[in-house]
């Protein structure tokens, strides 16, 4: 069989969180993936391919949803979705260990009248906990094929593919269950899928589905074709409808929607299983006594943080480093080549020393960003990261975050790339931004390395590490103000409310993490790249022209810019030659000390130490402390924002409270005599 | 509300326009759901809760005011002296040693008592009043009588 011969379908895959759906759709795909974002929201949208015979078949990956009522952006994508592009398939996966609360979604998504198969999964670990699930019943119940599966172990995979080929090949083995609802809901629901049934064109979506979906939560699918006056009608009528069942039963339409919902599914779980198994397990329990205790917990996350913050950057910063010397060497090695020699210097060095070195940091990030989020996907995957927030949520609360967001900002004072990256585990768009806003003023590696290459020069051995330990606490200190300044201005709108499943423990599996690490460092490389070569190589432009001057030296563009910016940087005592330096910072901070070499020339300490006092060195460290990372951090900011504005915000954040803080550092110094 | 560790309620219903309400419903949390308070975080803002069905969630403390809950279970050393308040006593959760020892003093299930002092516990009951240790207190579930 070719290609050509092989039928496109969509298949969407939807569960409630936790489930195993990524696994699983790991597991279906491969790393045949590709990553995007819903349309409007900066929620993540994976699709992938596989072929099963006959069938080319595009897997789109619905977030985790608890149902299609839209109270949340996960919801409402599925919602949407379901509504407006229904897939030709839906694959939904069932908790075997707690299936009313899957259940709920299910029957919800079993409703909707598109063919779908039921994959329950982890039934290894149900059947360790000595529970028996009738299939069959489940089966029989929810109208279509219902399948065991552990997605880990791929066991029951070939027979879950099986049961979509059959349900493909004969749509009569799925039906809608039926729900049972007090006789006003079912009225209603009649009346209005009969209206339905006469304007709608659409063949897919059961009527009754969408009558529902209408009186629940008053969404109808963009019929562009209908005429708005009929549809103005029907929003009416569902008014008048909803008005009248909800003084009939003196509740709200959603809450006896999602009673109907679950009594079906308490009803379901009853006759489906032989024993209903408390889900946090013993060994859960057990572990959750050490980790979450009252005492012991905060020890246990701070050592646990110890060995992640080692795990990540004794393995990654090292691997960067080794990239980027090698880099470096490749540089010089080219730089005496025939073929560069024989072109014009300007373009040789714009080659090598713009674009080249540009690819280099890009890829000098790619161990680092590997380690980084398979040690995250351990967290996360294991269910660490929900007790980590559950223990951290007082001290983050009062920012207007959850616990999680803690972990990134501290990842951060490794490097701000990944940490900024790892903001996409948070639960909400308004706990991202503000993450991200707040990560560029952590004391990562990188500027360690100037400040410890300076105060080295400025103060004397027994003060040098004391600068250094105080400008830590001064971005502590940073990260938690600005983080209350943004709360109170309301930044990001408002928090979401704070309702968070503490998972059961589980041993993550290689797959997944492995595959989650490739897919981190294919993103990286297309959506930062040209970013980041792109500033290198303006930083570059800046410091080498015009023509013939001396690079770094006063008769640059940057040295110019640096006398232009004069009058700025001189109420915080930072001369033109720094000012140089900054403008080398943007590209990353390891080239703040190299730059400083070029513009000082030879005996760089010597000049240093001539020419900037402590006070001025200090502010100059407060500055680097807190105004833009590195190209890379904005390149990040960029493509998880996926917003100019929010990236835009985050450079002149940094910026001003930069100055504004070196200020008072400067002439507050100079107040005190120093 | 009232919020100790090992208490239960029965969730009676959800007064809600925040959104906080509508989502516990949709994951199934739902008029008629018990709750069991498993843990209380640092300084009592965050709470873990397990419903009925076995869920595990983490939420806050000030967003479980929106739910108008009934008490159905308690232990004794979450209470404090209330004039004319009865409880009953609906389980005890220690091992032999302990359910001896209580029964010795004529504490049993389904006594009805009234809390005159928690420092230590005394119980007033029908029979007189009985002292109570805080560590044995922890031990003893009880229900508030209507």
């Amino acid at each position: 069989m070719t290609d050509m011969d092989d039928k496109s379908i969509t298949i969407a895959i939807s569960s409630i969180p936790n489930t195993g759906k990524s696994t699983l759709f790991n597991k279906l795909t491969g790393a045949h993936q590709a990553v995007g974002n819903w349309a409007g929201v900066s929620v993540e949208k994976k699709s992938g391919h596989f072929r099963l015979d006959g069938y080319d078949v595009t897997l789109i990956d619905l977030p985790g949803a608890y149902s299609v009522t839209p109270t949340s952006i996960e919801e409402t994508i599925v919602s949407n979705y379901l509504l407006n592009t229904p897939p030709d398939f839906i694959i939904n996966i069932i908790d075997a260990r707690n299936m009313y609360r899957s259940l709920g979604l299910t029957l919800q998504l079993a409703q909707s009248g598109i063919p779908m198969v039921v994959a329950v999964n982890m039934m290894d670990e149900a059947r360790r906990a000595g529970m028996k699930i009738d299939i069959k019943a489940l089966s029989n119940h929810l109208g279509c094929k219902v399948v065991p599966i552990v997605a880990r172990t791929g066991e029951g995979i070939d027979e879950l593919k099986n049961a979509i080929l059959k349900t493909l090949k004969d749509p009569s083995l799925f039906r809608p269950p039926n729900i049972s609802r007090p006789p006003v809901v079912e009225n209603a629901i009649i009346t209005l899928a009969k209206k339905i049934e006469k304007i709608n064109p659409d063949p897919v979506l059961n009527k009754t589905f969408i009558a529902e979906r209408l009186l629940d939560s008053g969404e109808l699918p963009k019929y562009t074709q209908v005429d708005k006056k009929i549809l103005e009608e029907i929003v009416k009528d569902v008014k008048h409808l909803r008005a009248k069942t909800e003084m009939n039963l003196g509740e709200d339409m959603s809450v006896t929607c999602a009673k109907c919902r679950f009594n079906s599914a308490r009803g379901l779980v009853n006759e489906a299983t032989s024993e209903t198994i408390r889900v946090p397990d013993k060994f859960t329990n057990a572990l959750d006594k050490v980790l979450l205790n009252k005492y012991a917990g905060l020890p246990m996350f701070f050592i646990i943080m110890f060995l992640l913050f080692q795990g990540i950057y004794a393995i990654g910063t090292p691997l960067q480093a080794i990239i980027g010397d090698f880099f470096t060497l490749m540089q010089s090695a080219l730089h005496e080549t025939v073929i560069f020699k024989s072109l014009h210097p300007f373009i040789s060095n714009l080659l090598i020393d713009g674009v080249l070195n540009g690819a280099g940091i890009v890829i000098s990030f790619f161990p680092l960003i590997a380690v980084f989020f398979i040690f995250m996907s351990l967290i996360e995957d294991s269910g660490y990261m929900a007790r980590a927030a559950f223990l951290l949520d007082r001290l983050m609360h009062s920012l207007g975050l959850d616990g999680k967001a803690f972990i990134n900002i501290l990842l951060g004072y490794g490097c701000n790339v990944p940490a900024i990256m790892g903001t996409r585990i948070l639960s909400s768009r308004h706990n991202r931004i503000i993450t991200m806003l707040l990560i560029p003023f952590t004391l990562c590696s990188a500027r360690f390395q100037v400040f410890v290459f300076l105060s080295a020069i400025l103060f004397a051995p027994s003060v040098a590490p004391w600068v250094v330990t105080a400008l830590y606490a001064v971005s502590f200190i940073m990260v938690f103000a600005i983080g209350f300044l943004l709360k109170l201005f309301k930044f990001a709108g408002k928090p979401e409310p704070f309702i968070m499943e503490i998972p059961p423990f589980r041993v993550p599996t290689l797959n997944t993490v492995s595959i989650r690490a490739w897919m981190e460092m294919k993103s990286f490389l297309y959506r930062a790249s040209t970013f980041i070569v792109a500033g290198v190589v303006l930083v570059w432009l800046l410091t080498n022209l015009p023509f013939g001057v001396e690079p770094g030296s006063i008769n640059t563009w940057a040295g110019k810019i640096g006398q232009f910016l004069q009058p700025v940087f001189s109420p915080i005592g930072i001369g033109w030659r720094e000012v140089i330096a900054l403008i080398f910072g943007f590209v990353a901070k390891e080239i703040v000390v190299g730059s400083m070499a070029v513009i000082y020339g030879a005996d760089t300490a010597t000049q240093i130490l001539a020419s900037i006092t402590p006070l001025k060195g200090f502010s100059f460290m407060i500055f680097t402390l807190l105004y833009t990372p590195c190209i890379a951090t904005i390149a990040a900011i960029k493509s998880e924002s996926r917003s100019w504005r929010i990236t835009g915000i985050s450079l002149a954040l940094g910026l001003i409270i930069a100055w504004v803080m070196a200020f008072i550092v400067y002439q507050g110094g100079l107040l005190l005599g120093f | 509300m009232m919020i100790a560790e090992n208490m239960e309620c029965i969730i009676k219903s959800v007064n809600d326009s925040s959104g906080f309400g509508e989502r516990l419903i949709q994951m199934g949390v739902l008029p008629g759901s018990k709750m069991r308070i498993v843990r209380i975080g640092f300084r009592g803002s965050t709470v873990e809760v397990v419903v009925d069905e076995g869920q595990s969630i983490a939420l806050r403390s000030k967003e479980l005011d929106v739910l108008d809950c009934r008490l159905v279970s308690i232990p004794l050393s979450a209470l404090t002296p209330e004039q004319g308040k009865k409880y009953r006593i609906k389980k005890f959760s220690g091992g032999q040693g302990f359910l001896q020892k209580m029964n010795d003093r004529n504490v049993r299930i389904s006594t009805i008592f009234e809390i005159v002092d928690d420092h230590p516990f005394e119980l007033k009951t029908e029979n007189g009043v009985i002292a109570v240790g805080r560590g044995e207190a922890e031990k003893i579930i009880v229900e508030p009588v209507d």
